[in-house]
Formats: C-alpha cells, structure tokens, sequence
C-alpha cells in the first residue's frame, strides 16, 4: 500500500505543466529597471493624456514610500523591483483592422490554449479580449456587444475612447495609496480590460480576459475596470498561463468592480500561472489586488475563484457592501502542490443596512504545499441586521504540507448575525475504504472525494468553466492520496 | 506609564531589601530586554486590537511595606467550602491566613529559584512577560510530588485595596510531578481605585498527572490587569482551563500551552463577561508538538454597554504532530449597539492526520425566543436573564470540584440579573 501511495503521489507530483510553451514573436521590450522615465514612456507608448500620466505619477512618487508587506504567510526571496522589465509587446506590424491581421503565432497560441479567439468559435458565445505580455490583442464580438450598449475593450483604447469613464471609476475602488502593489500597478499598469454596463441591459454574452505572459524577465500589471449601471447584469471571466521559466515572474494586477443600484456583477477566475517546477524553482509570483464596491441598492457582487497556479499568491478578493441590501459573495478552490504558496481570502465590509455576504472557501494543499486562508469580515456600526457565513475547509494530502486559516471577524452592531466555520482535515482513510469496497480505484476515489470537496465552488462558475476547473484539479491532484 | 517610570520604579525595586536579592540578576536580564522591546503596539499582529495608551499614561509604584495591610485582611467575603487558601495583599504574602493542602509544598520565589539552581523558568513571548521577570514580587510556588492527589483544592486568593497607585507582579510556579493531582484556583478581587496587575503562571504537568485550573479574575474597575499563563504538559496529562472574567477595567489573559508529550490533552474554558468600557482580551495559543495530542477552546463573551472583548485563539500543529484532534469555538453575545467584538480563530497546521475545526459566532438574542417566552407568560426581563444564563452556563458546566462551581454561578447569576 505504502508503495502504492508514493507511486501515486509522485505520479500527481511530477503531472506536466502543459501551458508552458513560449511564442516566438518579435518583441518590443523595455530593458529592466524602475524610474520616474519608465513610467514616462510607458504612458508616451499609449498615447495617454495628461491626467493619466500624473494619476501614474503621483503613484510612483507614493510606491517609493512604501515597504513590501511581509504579514503574508508565504515565504520567498526578496524582489528586486529594478530587475524587472515593465514593458513588453509582440512589435506592431501595422494597425490591425480585423483578427486576420493578428500575428497567426499569436493566434496560434491562443489556438493551443483552447481560447475561442475565432471568431468562427462563434457558438461559443464567450466576447474574449486577450492580453499578451502588457498588450491586449484582439477583442471578439465588439459589434454585438455595441449594439446592446456595452463597452468591452482594452483599457488602452478606454483611456482614448471614453476618458471621461475611467476617470472618474478609475482608482475609486482600489486607490494608488491602497498598498504596495496596488501602488506597483498604478503606476506602470500597461494593459487590461475595461467593462461598461449601461443602465437596465443585460450583458447579451460572458465577457473573457484571457491573460499571457509570454516574454521572459517581465512583469505583468494589467487594470481591469468594470461599471454596472443601475439594473444592469454581467459575468465576467478572466484566464491565465504563462510559460515555464526557471526565473519567477512577477504579476501584479488590480481589478475593479463597481455596482449601482440594482446591478450585479459575477466575477469568475480560474488562475493557472506557471507553478513552478517540482522542485519550487520558478513560477509566477501572483500579487493581486481586486475589490468591488457594491455602491448601490441592492447590488451584488459575486467571486468565484479557482488557483491552481503560481508559485506564490497573495490574493484577497474583496467586496465594500456600501448599498442598502446590497450582498457580497466569495467563492473559492485554491489547490496548493509541489512547492506553492498561497495566503488567500477575501474582505467582507459591511457597510450598509441589510447587507448579506456569504464566504466558502475550499483549500486543497499537497506535496510541499502551504496554505493560508486570510478573511476578515468588518460590520461596521450602522449595518443594521447584517448577515455573514463563512466556511473555509481544507483538505491536507501528503505529510509535508500545511494548512493554515486565519479568519479576523470584527463585528460592531449588535443587530449583526455573524457565523464562521472552519476545518482542516486530510482524506479519511474509512472515505477511501468505503470507496474502494465499492470497486473505485484509490485515485478515482481521491479525485471524486476532492471534486465532492469543491463541488459547491464549481457550481457557481460558468458552464465551461466549471469543466476546465474540474480537469485542472484532476491535473494538478491526480491520485493523491492522503 | 512611560518607559523612563519603568525604570524609575526598577531603580528603587533594587534598592529594597524585601526584593529577595538574588533574582537580581534575572531581573536585569529581563529588563534590559523589556527596555530594548518596548510596549507592544497595535501595529504587532497579536495586539492589534488591545489598545494599551490608558495603561501607559496611569503611573504606578512598585508595592511598598505601607501597602501591606495594617490588620489582617477580611476573607469572609470570599469564602469558599472546603478548599485552602493562601492570601497575597496588594503582593504582600499573608503567612497567618495562608495554609496549603496536604500534599502541597509551598515555596517562596527565592527558594523556589535555589531549588532549580537558579535556572528560574522564564518565557519573552510577550513584553509583559520579561516584565514580570523583573518586577516579580509575590512569588507562590506550589510542588505536588510524585503519586499524590491533592484531595482538598487549592486557591491563591489575590487581594488589591487601597487609593495608592500601585502594580503587582505575581509569580507563580505550579509543578506537577508524575501520578499526580491538582485542583488549584486563582481569585482576584479587591477595590482598589488604580492597579495594574501583572501576574504570570508557570505550570509544569508531568506524566500522568492531572491538573484542574480554575481562575476567577473579578479585579476592580480600576484594574489594568495583564495575565500570562504558561503550561507545559508531558505524556499522558490532561489540563482542565477554567476562566470566569468579569473584572478590570481592562483585562488581556496570554494563555500558551504546549502539548509536549504524547496523549496529553489540555481542555481550554473561557466566559468574559463585560460592562461599561471594559475591554476584555483573550489570546490564547496552543502548540501540539506530539503526535496523539488534543485539545479544545471553548471561549464565550457576553458583552453590555460599550465594553469591547477580544478572542485570538490560535492552534498549532507542528510538523511531525500526526493525529492530532483539535477544535476552537468562540461564541459572543452582543447586548448593546455599542458593543464590540474581534474574533480571530486561527489554525496553522504543518501535519495532515488531523482533525481541526474552529467555529466562531457573534450575534445578539434570538427575537423568537424572547417571544416565546413572553408567550408562555415570562415577562421579558425574567425570559432575558434566563436566554443569557442558558448561553453562558455551559462553559463553566464541567467544573468537577461543587462549591467552587456553585460559588461562580452564584457570581455568574448576580452579574447578568
């Protein structure tokens, strides 16, 4: 049995990362290095106005305050931020009118990692912007969703095309002053996408982003921004790999997300960064900052997270429930194998009355793995009859690893009902047993039993990809046995 | 009180006699690393929300022979039925009240100290660790040697009185030694009208043995009181934690235990209960450290008023530490809209034949069940006492030794009426 078991794990351990292929495109790059001129031209490159280059600025000259945070528990060695290039993309070749006219090396990367960017995938039904390295590339379905009034483009062309949006959400969520990369990304963010939801419409389809990082020695720092108006309804998804390289990588992104009245925004990621290589050595470093703002009456505003990837994350999905009624929601699986760290959660701020939010978190870790969930939960005074539920559960498979959950909870209204529940466990050897007697292979039994696990997470994403996340953690867990 | 009072009071504490002189030099190793540390800050991870600015504005002097009571002090009040009881007023130890159950030896710190050779056990997790170390007065140190059970309980009854203002600096030692059995319980009362009380205990339980701890920390209004309680167990003990809090203005418990030895057990019981703008704090750590080793966290808090309560209840199991069971609960009652509570359950586990859990909830009574209440004829007051009763008699349920457990009900039930 004992034989079995390490065949077993050393089988999950040594799966194949099958995302790590490079694409060799001729590259405009910036050489390494962080100063004032590095932002400088990165905003000259866009093309942006003025406002924007001192929004950047101004950011800058407040990073340079500030100290990397180290209360995270994850344990890496030091980034030196000059080392860095800030910038990359596939070199232009002219102004591209149509997908056509996209680097068919590009297109055919995408192609391998199975994103409908063809628009022959029509079916698909799936609007996809992606961003290659720093630059977004392609944006599919711009007619049809310009005929329900909704914007989805890069956020470069937002910048150009409808300034006076993104200056007034830009920063209104997440600030410049907010924290160390969220500084970071302010100042050098060079690419992302931008979502606007006009008033009482539907988003016709699931908006994408689909995230590369292709070029060596860069980081990534992409802004994503998304505005539902009043009654207005959108899902979002967002997708990332990147090859393998023995370096780790930087990837500091920001998200934002603001509702209105009524509105509801669903947030959807399945993150699958380079881990690393068995042994720890690479790997994306996955330092995100995302938060919405449920501004308005009973608005919502839902994550779903699936991280499997990166060699270290540190990410806290958050949710402001200013709005009356307004509700909160974040899902999660985090998968934690070989040599990954992740110290994940979310920040519930109630605000409002009758504010909800609801928390599940699914913590898988095996291998070397270590694990942290890190939630806080604030009721603030005047959020009269406000609801919280948490869940954070973890499985532990293989002796080497760890599984920590750290919840702060912070209630300050009486009227408040809070509850959290937390369990940390490994695979029951009578579960396995049970299954076994029944004819299941160990394997089978553990990926059924994990896929149990997670099923409440699953169920939340979007159809395909709910089937990806399920095929990814048969990847990364195959086997394991506890 | 200011850093430079510290050393002041520390300057004059060298000079009295009554000081047993040969801690000294302990004492100065402690301080010195008091003073390079400093107060922790809101900005320390564990102390984010233990706002000490009060206790370092307030001065206070190191006990002096004036402090000591004149006639000896009244303990009818706080009579309790077949138990032992050794009396320290205002820090000064009460020889003719005092008497320890058969079975106990009594040491005072400096004989204690000669006994292990000068290798005093002494823990720097927390600043006011290292200053207990140094400003240590009190010292009661109870040995229960080999295959004995202590059949009386034992109670350590700590009285601050008076308008001087004045800090005390208890140290206990409590050593288990194999086969044995303890009951011993801490009370701390008294009206004095500014106290800062910083007591630390070191519990020691060897194999086999058993202890039953009980502390009731029912200190005045007045009362900054910092505890430090430090328990080491070895294989096959069990340590049963009993807290029952309704005193001092201000109130943080540090309670670490360390599961050293395989199949010990340590069962971890806390009631807060809070008022006005008391604020009462517990951090609570338990390491397991050996495979087969278990233990629970039942922590409560009914808070009134504006009074703010804290838990941080954290368990670690160490890498190696296979089946382990563990489990933390943390409930609390918010009676008033200005009441607050943080609650910090965590778990960092580096094994994976465990069974954790933690859960945490925070709310106020249930409105249905107040109405059923008043439904069956109870009116809402009577049905208000009795929902609060019923929330907070469970942690104090499994007290074995009777009067102790009536004398804390009956403390209990004249708080929430």
């Amino acid at each position: 049995m004992k034989t079995d078991e390490q065949k077993i794990i050393d089988d999950a351990v040594s799966q194949d990362y099958k995302y790590g292929f490079v694409t060799d495109v001729e590259q405009e790059k910036l050489p390494p290095g962080l100063d004032e001129n590095t932002v400088r031209f990165i905003s000259e490159k866009k093309g942006e106005p003025e406002w924007l280059l001192d929004y950047r600025l101004k950011a800058f000259s407040h990073w340079k305050t500030l100290t990397e945070p180290t209360w995270a528990l994850v344990d890496y060695p030091e980034i030196d931020f000059q080392s860095i290039s800030y910038y990359a993309a596939p070199k232009p070749k002219k102004k591209l009118d149509s997908l056509d006219e996209v680097d068919p090396e590009i297109l055919d990367t995408y192609n391998k990692l199975g994103i409908p960017l063809d628009e022959q995938k029509m079916l698909a039904n799936v609007a996809v912007d992606a961003v290659f390295d720093s630059v977004s590339i392609a944006t599919t379905f711009r007619e049809d969703l310009a005929k329900a009034g909704v914007i989805f483009c890069s956020f470069s062309e937002a910048v150009k095309d409808y300034p006076e949006l993104v200056k007034q959400y830009l920063g209104s969520v997440v600030p410049h002053t907010d924290n160390f990369y969220a500084a970071l990304n302010a100042a050098v963010f060079s690419d992302g996408s931008f979502v606007y939801i006009p008033k009482n419409t539907r988003c016709p389809m699931e908006l994408s982003t689909y995230f590369r990082i292709n070029a060596s020695n860069t980081g990534q720092f992409e802004r994503t921004l998304i505005v539902a108006e009043e009654g207005s309804y959108v899902s979002y998804l967002e997708g990332c790999t990147a090859p393998m390289r023995d370096e780790n990588q930087l990837h500091a992104a920001v998200v934002e997300l603001i509702t209105l009245d009524n509105a509801e925004i669903k947030y959807s990621t399945v993150q699958n960064w380079y881990p690393g290589d068995k042994n720890g050595k690479g790997g994306i470093y996955n330092f995100v900052t995302k938060r919405g703002a449920c501004r308005g009456e009973n608005s919502k505003i839902s994550w779903t997270q699936v991280e499997t990837g990166s060699a270290v994350t540190w990410k806290y999905p958050s949710c402001i429930l200013q709005g009356e009624n307004s509700i909160g929601e974040f899902y999660s699986v985090a998968v934690t194998n070989n040599y990954q760290q992740a110290d994940t959660g979310t920040k519930m701020i109630h605000i409002g009355k009758n504010t909800k939010s609801t928390i599940i978190s699914k913590g898988i870790s095996a291998g070397h793995g270590q694990q942290t969930y890190r939630g806080e939960v604030k009721i603030m005074k005047n959020a009269e009859n406000s609801r919280n539920f948490s869940q954070c559960d973890s499985i532990l498979i293989g002796d080497k690893c760890g599984a920590h959950t750290f919840p702060y909870i912070d209630v300050r209204n009486s009227t408040a009902q809070m509850e959290h529940e937390a369990t940390t466990s490994n695979i029951g050897e009578d579960q396995l047993f049970y299954c076994n007697s029944r004819g299941l292979s160990t394997e089978n039994a553990v990926s059924m039993i994990v896929n149990g696990f997670c099923k409440e997470v699953f169920k939340e994403l979007p159809m395909e990809f709910a089937v990806e996340a399920q095929k990814l953690m048969e990847v990364t867990l195959e086997g394991s046995v506890g | 009180m200011s850093l430079t009072n510290f050393q002041n009071e520390f300057q004059k504490l060298l000079d009295r006699k009554y000081f047993s002189p040969e801690l000294h030099p302990v004492r100065k190793d402690a301080f010195s690393k008091f003073e390079a540390i400093g107060f922790p800050t809101q900005k320390w991870e564990n102390w984010r929300f233990t706002n000490l600015s009060a206790l370092k504005e307030n001065h206070y002097l190191i006990s002096e022979v004036k402090d000591a009571p004149q006639k000896t002090p009244d303990i009818s009040n706080y009579k309790i039925e077949d138990l032992q009881t050794i009396v320290i007023y205002n820090g000064h130890f009460q020889q003719d009240i005092s008497s320890v159950p058969e079975g106990v030896q009594l040491l005072t710190g400096s004989e204690y100290n000669e006994l292990k050779n000068n290798q005093l056990n002494h823990s720097e997790k927390s600043p006011f660790d290292l200053l207990n170390t140094a400003f240590m007065d009190s010292g009661v140190c109870l040995i229960v040697g080999k295959n004995t059970i202590v059949g009386t309980p034992v109670r350590i009854l700590f009285i601050s009185d008076g308008d001087s203002s004045i800090m005390v600096n208890p140290r206990l030692h409590i050593d288990i030694e194999s086969g044995s059995l303890l009951t011993f319980i801490e009370e701390y009362v008294g009206n004095a009208t500014s106290l800062f009380q910083n007591e630390a205990v070191y519990i020691t339980i060897e194999k086999n043995s058993e202890v039953e701890h009980i502390r009731i920390q029912s200190s005045s209004e007045n009362t900054h009181h910092m505890a430090n309680l430090h328990v080491e167990q070895f294989e096959d003990s069990q340590y049963n934690f009993y807290q029952y809090e309704d005193g001092g203005k201000f109130s943080r418990n540090n309670i670490y235990v360390d599961l050293n030895g395989e199949n010990s057990e340590c069962r971890i019981n806390c009631l807060s209960l809070s008022r006005g703008t008391q604020h009462l704090d517990n951090n609570i750590v338990v390491n397991h450290n050996c495979p087969h080793t278990d233990s629970s966290q039942i922590v409560k808090s009914v808070l009134f008023d504006k009074s703010t309560g804290v838990f941080n209840g954290r368990t670690v199991v160490q890498k190696d530490a296979q089946k382990i069971v563990a489990h933390q609960s943390n409930k609390n009652l918010l009676l008033s809209k200005s009441a607050k509570m943080n609650s910090n359950p965590q778990l960092e586990i580096y094994a994976d034949d465990v069974k954790c859990s933690h859960g945490s909830t925070t709310g106020q009574l249930d409105d249905d069940a107040l109405f059923y209440f008043q439904s069956r004829g109870i009116p809402k007051n009577e049905a208000f006492v009795l929902l609060v009763s019923g929330f907070v008699i469970e942690v104090m349920e499994k007290i074995k030794f009777e009067p102790i457990k009536n004398y804390i009900d009956k403390k209990m039930n004249t708080w929430i009426a």
